[in-house]
């Protein structure tokens, strides 16, 4: 989908009625608070379809669902079995992780959803402190072993291609503040270093890592960064295409 | 000695009408049940024209008694000891802070999560949250990891949501002109069907460092606010077709008006001037959404 430039401003373009037509199909929705047609249009997709040109909306529908088909096979990762274990043991790793950082935030004084910056700073310095303590004989590639590295890699390079590709890599390489990021384990990120966005489409075909744990792009380095405390959890090299 | 006498006087009379002799001039028709906020992006620099933004912004405060601000993210660039937290963000906003005027953060691309603990940012300790104020509903994002859990908790949070006005605001916008970073897709392609879905009328974002009003998108008004602390000079492509009206000459900041079915807005410079204001109605009474009508 391109974007869409909204002449007038009035909500009438072609691209926009498409996609609002196949949004509807697609994820068979209502529009509750967004009057956009009739009440029927608004129900069912499909109806106002068969409004006025048949030809043309059939057209539309053939279209529109190639494009669904193609947008959900972007977004739904489908894993083979061998792929799926790796991701599932990959995923406990992380939770084995978690679990740990848990057990020691646990032992600390809370944080105070209202804290001074302080307190923040103590809190994290103190968190940073015993995590590394907790993990002094921790290993890169512990975590990120070579089956799984193996898997992250395909599932990047699939989810960019083309021009997308060249773009991502001009902003994880040549934009992002991350050149003093150090790539070892159970050392902190710097907290000046930029959080490069996540692509959102990206993170969803991922392996799913508990709340605590972030994936980041480094150049081409990928990480597990603890959102908390700052420490790298482990990373692998050579990640981006 | 009258010379001196003299020149003292203009002395004063000048530094007077440049720190507060510019008069304000209000848009919005600033009535008494409305709801009343500010929106600013990328703040968190601690400079000079920060604070010279933040002065004009407790200006018009004096005349449109806003009663919160919406943060757009990189609410602090480079270190966040707790001194940056001073010099970046409280000595700014220090005047405002002292009126309980609250401040809702999203986080940005340079912010830690543990912003979400700061007592100033209201967070509540989430990096994604919704607060209500009369008929609207606000949703912040943190737009910089919109994982499945984000997106999940959009879905449950929205579906029961049956205030008139809803109102998303984040860092990275689905929808820019500009030429360092332009439109988000990756994330409009997550978060739009389900914006769309269940009636998402207004959203606000930052990263880019100025100001630009998108004209509506499948029915959603998008503003970017992004010029509160930085500002990328020229960054606008020219003749966008997304644009409906853009500044990018100096750092500004919105005020936002919501009564009844009308959303005002108006925009305000560094220098006071006023360069964009108008009203959006909302989506669902008229059937359609219009372009935003200037004043």
């Amino acid at each position: 989908m391109g974007e869409v430039a909204n002449e007038g401003g009035i909500y009438t373009t072609k691209v926009a009625e498409l996609y609002m037509k196949r949004t509807a199909m697609t994820w068979n929705i209502s529009f509750p608070n967004q009057d956009m047609g009739t009440q029927t249009d608004k129900l069912l997709g499909i109806q106002l379809a068969f409004s006025s040109d048949v030809k043309t909306t059939l057209i539309t529908l053939l279209l529109s669902v190639g494009l669904v088909a193609t947008a959900q096979t972007q977004t739904t990762a489908t894993l083979s079995p061998a792929d799926k274990q790796t991701a599932d043991a990959f995923e406990k790793r992380v939770k084995d992780y978690a679990k740990l950082r848990e057990s020691v935030e646990e032992q600390m004084p809370k944080l105070s959803k209202e804290a001074k910056p302080e307190e923040i700073e103590t809190h994290k310095k103190q968190f940073q402190e015993r995590v590394r303590a907790a993990r002094a004989g921790a290993k890169h590639g512990e975590i990120f072993t070579p089956d799984a590295q193996a898997l992250i890699r395909r599932i990047i390079k699939d989810e960019f291609k083309g021009r997308e590709r060249a773009e991502f890599r001009d902003t994880v390489l040549k934009e992002a503040e991350t050149k003093a990021v150090p790539l070892k384990v159970n050392y902190p990120y710097p907290e000046a270093g930029e959080l490069l966005e996540m692509p959102a489409t990206l993170l969803l075909r991922l392996p799913q890592l508990p709340k605590q744990v972030r994936y980041r792009f480094v150049g081409r380095n990928f990480l597990l960064v603890d959102r908390e405390n700052g420490l790298i959890v482990d990373y692998m090299t050579n990640a981006l295409p | 000695m009258k010379r001196i006498f003299v020149s003292f006087i203009l002395a004063i009379v000048f530094t007077f009408s440049n720190a507060y002799g510019q008069s304000v001039k209000l848009t919005l028709p600033n009535k008494d049940n409305s709801v009343r906020f500010v929106v600013i992006g990328d703040t968190g620099t601690g400079t000079e024209q920060q604070q010279e933004l933040a002065n004009v912004m407790l200006r018009y405060r004096q005349v449109f008694p806003f009663e919160f601000v919406l943060m757009m993210g990189d609410n602090m660039y480079g270190s966040e000891k707790a001194v940056d937290y001073k010099t970046k963000f409280e000595n700014i906003y220090k005047p405002l802070l002292n009126q309980k005027i609250k401040f809702y953060a999203a986080l940005g691309n340079h912010d830690e999560s543990n912003q979400r603990f700061y007592e100033f940012f209201n967070m509540e300790g989430q990096e994604f949250y919704r607060f209500k104020k009369g008929d609207v509903s606000f949703y912040a994002l943190n737009s910089n990891y919109m994982d499945k859990k984000q997106v999940d908790w959009m879905n449950e949070k929205l579906a029961t949501d049956t205030a008139p006005w809803k109102i998303a605001f984040f860092h990275h916008p689905p929808y820019s002109s500009g030429a360092a970073h332009g439109s988000d897709t990756k994330l409009r392609e997550i978060i739009e069907p389900i914006f769309l879905k269940y009636g998402m009328n207004v959203v606000f974002t930052g990263h880019e460092h100025f100001y630009e009003r998108i004209k509506p998108q499948k029915g959603i008004y998008y503003f970017i606010s992004g010029s509160g602390g930085k500002l990328r000079k020229g960054d606008v492509k020219a003749g966008s077709p997304l644009t409906e009206k853009a500044f990018d000459r100096d750092m500004s900041f919105m005020l936002i008006e919501i009564n009844g079915d009308q959303m005002y807005f108006q925009v305000v410079s560094r220098t006071n001037e006023t360069v964009d204001s108008g009203v959006v109605v909302q989506q669902r009474k008229n059937g359609r959404t219009t372009a935003a009508s200037g004043f």
